[in-house]
């Protein structure tokens, strides 16, 4: 395996990724979800041989979670992990004897192989890569051969350090401003599912005509998007009784995570994202599907500036390098930090992440059905949606730990006035 | 491919309810079945990673029982070796009886009020015999331990009903709270005025009806009052 650190065997988790392993609990997992469908079933002898090889390009993957004494750390394992049958209940914690130390999951049903991994190790930037790595490489194997990959790393290349730097570090500046505490936000209300399951509702909707739609209203996708679920939220909380709708906060917050390596390049394959938060007062009045677009285009922009970012980096990079922080011990640490995240979760109403288009080379694009992409579970923001993209078609999807379906119903139907074709999928079918 | 005829979005062809609103999907014939995309929740291997409420209860009940019937059993056994027969385990372990009791009723019981509230009542009005027949020659169980638990008991149910039929809640529940105190203090004073000394005397508890009454009217004008004289167009006809 590699050696890429100081010391070889324990690497720190980067700043991001501190926080996860703190707040673990069996509905807070950290655990988020990237699944290839391809067009013939998956043969398992097959895919643990392509795993076994992307894994020598990916080592700083191959490691598992230990508990320091002041922090985690991640311990480098000695072999690969084992890919596992899927579950109707994805990102949910495991039967005993499916349980390791990795962080990441390789799981396959009929034709789908799916990464399951945890925010501790990577965001879903480096996720994808390693599944479109894994995916070429198990693709590979089955005899479908493509010659150029492009980007996508591939066993047998050297491995690059930096692939592993915590990106976070360089940017901080000492005595940087740290963003405002928003107030708190409206949170969806529902019944929580038992505990294990984790409710999946995932909407296709082609491409064209939806990308048609976010031009008209003078914003991007991700933009586009973010306003539908915003005038679902407004819907949601119009619902409500008036009694119970007074006591609940007037501020919808959806907060859209937003891949660093754009602004400030790096190779890190480790977490280095932030987030946009996009807030609506309702209070102001109800907002129309053009103002929210109008208004979420403008806080887009904006949030992208690179100073606003540095101020959240700020923020981050200070609360670790505290002295009293460093110092104190990690159970001490856990208690902090499961109520600084209840105190964050507080804040945010719910977040729609967009990975964008998936590029795979042109060889293996006729074996592949599609991607998607699921958020991890919150019991706070309870419904959570991500975005990708494969072959002219677009995969929304909602993850959800309550039995209403008031958010994604609201979202879809809107996109259906709007003319588009929608086809949904669930893993709650009754 | 099939279709919600409400929602208007498509579904594959094996679903029989619409995802997002949960209408029927009607079935068209001459379209092949469809198998959903995810395994059956049993398979996977992490089906039973947690075990379900009736599990979770069961599990429960054996640890409690386990639990108090070892002492229990500690109990009787010392006592039976130490003297011969049972004399001094009679009450503590009488006690444990009622704590396992209460327990089981918990358990059974945990998902209607009237039900739990009702088999608590029974249990202590049954734990109090007991203990009246066990401490001596003087019954009181009749004469105050049974009326102290009626009273307590329709005060409860008393201020819950009137708490649970009020509309709007603030601090008229509070208020009705002090007043079933005030009650409950005031009777309770009687029935040991009238078991100590054979009549009817309100002592000690006068204090407590003349704090909380008042308080509890106040309270009550805040909840319902206060809101008509602050609108002054509806009070003033303006």
């Amino acid at each position: 395996m590699a050696d890429l650190g100081e010391h070889p065997g324990f690497r720190p988790l980067d700043n991001a990724g501190k926080l996860f392993p703190s707040i673990a609990s069996n509905r807070v997992t950290s655990y988020f979800r990237l699944s290839v469908t391809l067009k013939e079933p998956v043969r398992k002898g097959v895919l643990q041989d392509a795993l076994d090889a992307v894994m020598t390009r990916y080592p700083y993957f191959q490691t598992g979670l230990r508990s320091g004494v002041f922090w985690y750390v991640l311990e480098d394992e000695p072999e690969p992990p084992q890919v596992m049958p899927d579950s109707a209940w994805p990102c949910m914690p495991l039967a005993r004897r499916f349980r390791s130390r990795f962080l990441l999951r390789i799981r396959w049903f009929g034709a789908r192989i799916a990464l399951e991994v945890s925010h501790a190790l990577t965001d879903g930037t480096g996720a994808l890569l390693f599944l479109r790595s894994l995916t070429a490489e198990y693709l590979q194997q089955c005899g479908h051969r493509a010659e150029e990959w492009g980007d996508i790393p591939r066993p047998g290349q050297p491995v690059d350090p930096q692939e592993f730097s915590d990106a976070f570090l360089p940017l901080y500046e000492k005595g940087y401003p740290v963003p405002p505490l928003p107030k708190p936000a409206f949170h969806v209300p529902g019944r929580l599912v038992r505990h294990g399951e984790y409710g999946v509702v995932t909407g296709i909707v082609p491409a064209g005509p939806l990308l048609e739609a976010a031009k008209t209203a003078g914003t991007t996708l991700t933009g586009f998007l973010t306003a539908v679920l915003l005038l679902a939220l407004q819907e949601v909380r119009q619902d409500l009784p008036e009694g119970r709708r007074r006591r609940q906060s007037p501020f919808l917050r959806v907060v859209v995570p937003v891949n660093l390596r754009k602004l400030f390049p790096s190779p890190t394959r480790r977490n280095f994202f932030l987030t946009v938060p996009i807030e609506v007062d309702t209070r102001l009045g109800r907002y129309s599907l053009e103002e929210l677009c109008r208004r979420v285009h403008t806080v887009l922009q904006t949030g992208l500036e690179e100073k606003v970012l540095k101020t959240q980096i700020s923020r981050n990079v200070r609360s670790e390098h505290n002295l009293l922080a460093r110092l104190s011990p990690l159970p001490l640490k856990n208690l902090v930090l499961s109520s600084i995240f209840s105190s964050l979760e507080a804040r945010v109403t719910t977040s729609l992440s967009n990975l964008g288009v998936v590029a795979m080379p042109d060889a293996l694009i006729p074996h592949i059905d599609r991607f998607e992409f699921l958020p991890p579970p919150s019991p706070y923001t309870k419904v959570n949606v991500a975005v990708i993209s494969w072959q002219g078609r677009v995969f929304i999807t909602f993850g959800k730990l309550i039995h209403e379906t008031g958010v994604e119903r609201g979202f879809f139907t809107t996109l259906r006035k709007l003319g588009l074709s929608i086809k949904v999928e669930t893993n709650q079918e009754v | 491919m099939p279709y919600c005829a409400r929602c208007g979005v498509e579904v594959d062809s094996h679903v029989q309810v619409c995802p997002l609103c949960r209408t029927p999907i009607m079935k068209l014939e001459d379209l092949p079945s469809s198998q959903s995309a995810w395994p059956h929740p049993s398979h996977g291997g992490t089906a039973k990673v947690f075990a379900s409420p009736t599990e979770q209860r069961a599990r429960a009940f054996w640890l409690v029982t386990t639990l108090l019937l070892v002492p229990a059993l500690v109990l009787l056994a010392v006592d039976l070796f130490a003297s011969g027969h049972l004399t001094w385990s009679l009450i503590p372990g009488l006690a444990l009886a009622a704590a396992f009791l209460y327990l089981i009723a918990g358990f059974r019981f945990y998902n209607g009020f009237l039900g739990l509230t009702s088999a608590f009542v029974v249990i202590t009005a049954v734990f109090l015999l007991g203990l009246d027949v066990l401490d001596g020659p003087k019954s009181w169980f009749l004469a105050l331990g049974l009326p102290i638990l009626v009273l307590l008991v329709g005060v409860l149910f008393a201020a819950y009903f009137v708490i649970l039929k009020v509309k709007t809640k603030g601090y008229n529940v509070i208020a009705t709270v002090l007043l079933a105190l005030s009650v409950y203090c005031a009777g309770l004073d009687g029935l040991i005025s009238m078991y100590t000394a054979g009549l009817v005397r309100i002592g000690w508890s006068m204090i407590v009806v003349l704090i909380l009454i008042p308080l509890a009217l106040y309270l009550f004008f805040l909840h319902y009052g206060l809101k008509r004289a602050l609108n002054f167009h509806r009070t003033f006809h303006v």
